[in-house]
């Protein structure tokens, strides 16, 4: 125990803030680490972005965390695209707007799951065959905090603001109730695969098919693409003209209807069809519903993989 | 023969009142603090709640406690956290002052910001962070002059250590300061059963140097541990007595005549026993005998009883005495 020491005023160091590297979950969007670190120094979110604002502050940060920005946001943004395939344009694949899971924001977290267009419900508590937990997207004129984020706005996700986000995460909770949210799907724009388009009215297609998590995106996708239009009879051929296709259809059409399927049966289900679409004569290498139905065959598979470790570990001391 | 050029050739050269001695600016083991090392340790493994250090002022308490700070974070390193913070008098203490000031103790970056519940849960998320990071989920909180320590002051750091325990944190709290916190603790005993057995389960009194040990010790820190340009062999007595110390000059071979010297001013004081010495006073002693009478100053090769009793003198060692 014999030590000397020169110098006995300490130097000081960058660890002045509270901080704990073990709380950054997996696939965590990087302002929602920024909101755990307010969280944690009781600092709101407005604060941290006028303390945080010079070169030698971020760099201060950067020690503290680990990593800046857009060094995150980047790695974030490799690991979903080489999982979901290199042929997809990234940022297609990522919403523009902030969208938030209302139970996983209470429990601070915001993921990059969350940012994924395909997914409209949240895949942390998404359960088949039970109540599923609806992403939604925030309104623009709650949104002052997204400021923070337009110094790039081809990053993938940001988070909505709220100046008392920095309070505890609890408070949030009960203050997002009073949010005014938009609905995420535009129910004109969707269509049933329940029957052949013009058998059935609007309102039933609504019915049909608004519980389906992956409902706007391909309504927008074949909307978009022309497909609904034009090429609907590959998604509802009359069952006397190719009874291949049209089973396919039913496979595709039992998944949406029913929520009751575990991950490994929708991967099988969307293997089969998959492959039947590429073999098919209707869609080419190209098209597009051929491609984003691989993504999203690639995403199901994240899904299975990462199952476990997708687990919300909720953030509280 | 000793080569006087070449040693003065090889010595440091460094720049004007940079030396570790002129201002002070170092710490080494004594007896008491290696005594006191032993002490906390012991706490430490007992998870003891709280304990009191007291003693004289100048005996070097506040030194002792950087000094614990800092061997006890190399003992412990990454499975506790140590922090230290010295109890200010205010006229209107409140809440607000007493939170911003343990902020600053341990070093956060956001002191002023908020509201009160705003600071003391900064102050409660940033122990917790501390705490979870290390393996023992402990801190150690040194707090000095806690003789200032008003009681609402015991209530607040008593809010701190729930709150830490309910997220399965223990606090230790030292308090280190003068012999008044003693009978604060005895005063405990009749009204507030909990302030003390939380933060004042153990006594241990810190004392100045009690012997001809406790000086040979010091001394032989200053012949050998204590060098300075940092990882040079450049030990303090050899820096102010460098060709003396070649001669197999050490200044812990005058333990016996410096205890003497010291025995002989308090005797004409009027002691009749012998009285510990603050390491305040024994510290500016040896700073003034390696400025003053080494290569810097007179440069002698034997110290004299006379320049002895000299040195005591100009360190106001006298007026520890009653007049």
């Amino acid at each position: 125990m014999k030590y000397s020491f020169i110098e006995h005023i300490k130097q000081p160091t960058d660890t002045s803030y509270a901080w704990n590297p073990q709380w950054i979950q997996k696939y965590e969007s990087y302002n929602s680490i920024i909101r755990k670190f307010c969280f944690a120094n009781e600092i709101t979110p407005i604060y941290f972005k006028k303390v945080f604002s010079s070169d030698s502050q971020l760099n201060i940060l950067k020690r503290i965390i680990g990593f800046d920005e857009e060094e995150y946001i980047n790695n974030q943004k490799k690991l979903i695209c080489s999982r979901i395939g290199t042929h997809i344009n990234g940022e297609s694949v990522f919403r523009n707007d902030e969208w938030i899971c209302n139970k996983c924001y209470i429990n601070g977290l915001h993921s990059i799951f969350h940012q994924v267009s395909i997914f409209t419900n949240c895949i942390y508590h998404i359960k088949w065959g039970n109540r599923r937990e609806r992403i939604r997207e925030i309104s623009i004129r709650k949104r002052r905090y997204g400021q923070l984020s337009e110094k790039n706005p081809s990053r993938p996700y940001f988070e909505p603001n709220h100046s008392k986000l920095g309070r505890g995460y609890r408070d949030i909770g009960k203050s997002l109730d009073h949010y005014i949210f938009r609905l995420l799907s535009n129910h004109k724009k969707c269509i049933s695969f329940t029957h052949p388009i013009d058998q059935r009215s609007e309102l039933d297609r609504v019915k049909g098919i608004k519980n389906c998590f992956i409902a706007k995106f391909f309504s927008e996708l074949l909307t978009r693409q022309g497909i609904m239009e034009t090429e609907y009879r590959m998604m509802y051929p009359r069952a006397q003209e190719d009874r291949t296709t049209t089973y396919h259809r039913y496979v595709l059409n039992e998944f949406i209807r029913n929520s009751k399927y575990t991950y490994d049966t929708l991967y099988k289900q969307f293997h089969i069809s998959l492959n039947f679409f590429q073999n098919s004569i209707i869609l080419s290498e190209t098209n597009s519903f051929h491609v984003y139905l691989d993504v999203f065959l690639r995403l199901i598979k994240i899904l299975m993989e990462e199952k476990i470790s997708l687990k919300l570990q909720i953030f509280r001391f | 023969m000793i080569d006087s050029k070449k040693i003065l050739a090889n010595r440091p050269n460094l720049p004007d009142l940079t030396h570790p001695v002129i201002d002070g600016n170092y710490l080494y083991l004594t007896n008491q603090t290696g005594l006191m090392y032993t002490k906390i340790n012991k706490w430490i493994k007992n998870r003891i709640p709280g304990a009191i250090i007291y003693g004289r002022p100048r005996l070097g308490k506040t030194k002792a406690i950087d000094y614990m700070m800092r061997v006890l974070e190399n003992t412990w390193e990454n499975r506790f956290n140590f922090y230290s913070m010295s109890t200010k008098v205010h006229t209107n203490l409140t809440e607000r002052i007493f939170f911003e000031e343990m902020l600053i103790s341990v070093g956060h970056n956001e002191i002023s910001k908020g509201t009160v519940v705003d600071k003391r849960n900064r102050l409660t998320k940033f122990l917790i962070a501390k705490a979870s990071i290390t393996n023992a989920r402990k801190i150690v909180f040194f707090i000095d002059e806690a003789q200032r320590l008003a009681e609402k002051q015991y209530d607040w750091l008593m809010d701190i250590y729930n709150e830490l325990y309910a997220n399965g944190i223990t606090l230790t709290t030292i308090l280190v300061g003068q012999p008044e916190l003693k009978l604060t603790r005895n005063s405990y005993f009749d009204y507030k059963d909990m302030i003390r057995e939380r933060f004042m389960t153990e006594l241990h009194e810190f004392q100045g140097l009690l012997d001809e040990d406790d000086i040979r010790l010091c001394l032989s820190q200053y012949d050998g541990a204590l060098v300075f340009p940092k990882n040079s062999d450049w030990s303090f007595t050899r820096y102010f007595f460098p060709l003396q110390y070649e001669g197999g000059f050490r200044l812990e071979n005058y333990s016996e005549q410096i205890y003497s010297v010291f025995w002989k001013v308090q005797q004409q004081h009027g002691n009749t026993n012998f009285v510990q010495i603050p390491m305040h006073y024994f510290t500016l002693f040896v700073d003034s005998i390696l400025r003053e009478l080494g290569v810097e100053g007179d440069n002698v090769w034997e110290l004299s009883d006379h320049q002895i009793k000299e040195a005591i003198i100009e360190t106001g060692y006298e007026s520890t005495f009653k007049s």
